[in-house]
């Protein structure tokens, strides 16, 4: 059964458009979820300061459509360039793994890494 | 002062396989007294120790046996070289009606150590 509107489709089509994209529940200033907010508070570690969002408790519509288009049952959800990158629990691990970092990088969300070795700590 | 009644989840460790032997039921310690599985637990146990065929697997209901919160920590071999995303959509899809009921489900997915040649 599609359980998604075409009105929910347009509106989620035009959200993942940006570069990334967070379906959650509150807003990254006001968490509604626990779950919401650690994936807030991943990417705001990795230095997303500006995190874009839709929430979801606003809109049942969207609340439920996204559910049917990323197939995936659960909120939050993160989008990269249109890509679906997982939910809470597959941004905990990738973050602890160093490929989130890598990710937001690659999808320049992040400013690439500097030459990023210290210098020599040597007194010579 | 509200007790807090769990201050781990308790759980229940179901089904370590040790290969030719039938799945064992252990009970986890928590910091209450330990329980045995709920229905959902054994009930999800059982549907994704035959859709994975996992190498470990535990099933925990977190939400204090009210089955609106499952913690699925599962290590199969057919997660072998596939994402994240997709070993989470393959236990998602066995649990499908499941998750109907559920608040919501934490998976976390791995793969076992490679086989020694």
């Amino acid at each position: 059964t599609r359980l998604i509107t075409a009105n929910a489709k347009a509106k989620i089509d035009t959200a993942v458009k940006s570069p990334l994209v967070v379906f959650m529940k509150g807003t990254p200033d006001e968490p509604m979820c626990g779950f919401s907010r650690a994936v807030v508070q991943i990417l705001q570690m990795h230095g997303v300061d500006k995190i874009t969002s839709v929430d979801c408790l606003q809109d049942p519509e969207i609340r439920e459509g996204i559910k049917e288009y990323t197939d995936w049952p659960t909120i939050p959800q993160v989008y990269v360039k249109g890509e679906f990158i997982g939910g809470c629990d597959v941004m905990v691990q990738m973050h602890q793994s160093g490929e989130l970092h890598e990710l937001l990088v690659k999808e320049e969300i992040l400013p690439p890494d500097h030459a990023s070795e210290p210098e020599s700590e040597s007194k010579n | 002062m509200l007790l807090r009644l769990f201050t781990r989840v308790p759980g229940t460790l179901l089904s370590a396989r040790i290969p030719g032997t039938p799945p064992l039921m252990a009970v986890r310690w928590a910091s209450d007294a330990p329980r045995s599985a709920t229905d959902g637990e054994k009930h999800i146990h059982n549907k994704l120790l035959q859709g994975l065929n996992p190498t470990k697997l535990t099933v925990t209901d977190s939400s204090g046996g009210c089955g609106s919160m499952y913690v699925v920590e599962v290590e199969a071999e057919c997660f072998r070289d596939i994402s994240r995303v997709k070993q989470t959509m393959m236990v998602n899809r066995l649990l499908k009606d499941e998750l109907k009921d559920m608040h919501g489900m934490r998976v976390l997915c791995s793969v076992p150590p490679a086989t020694k040649s």
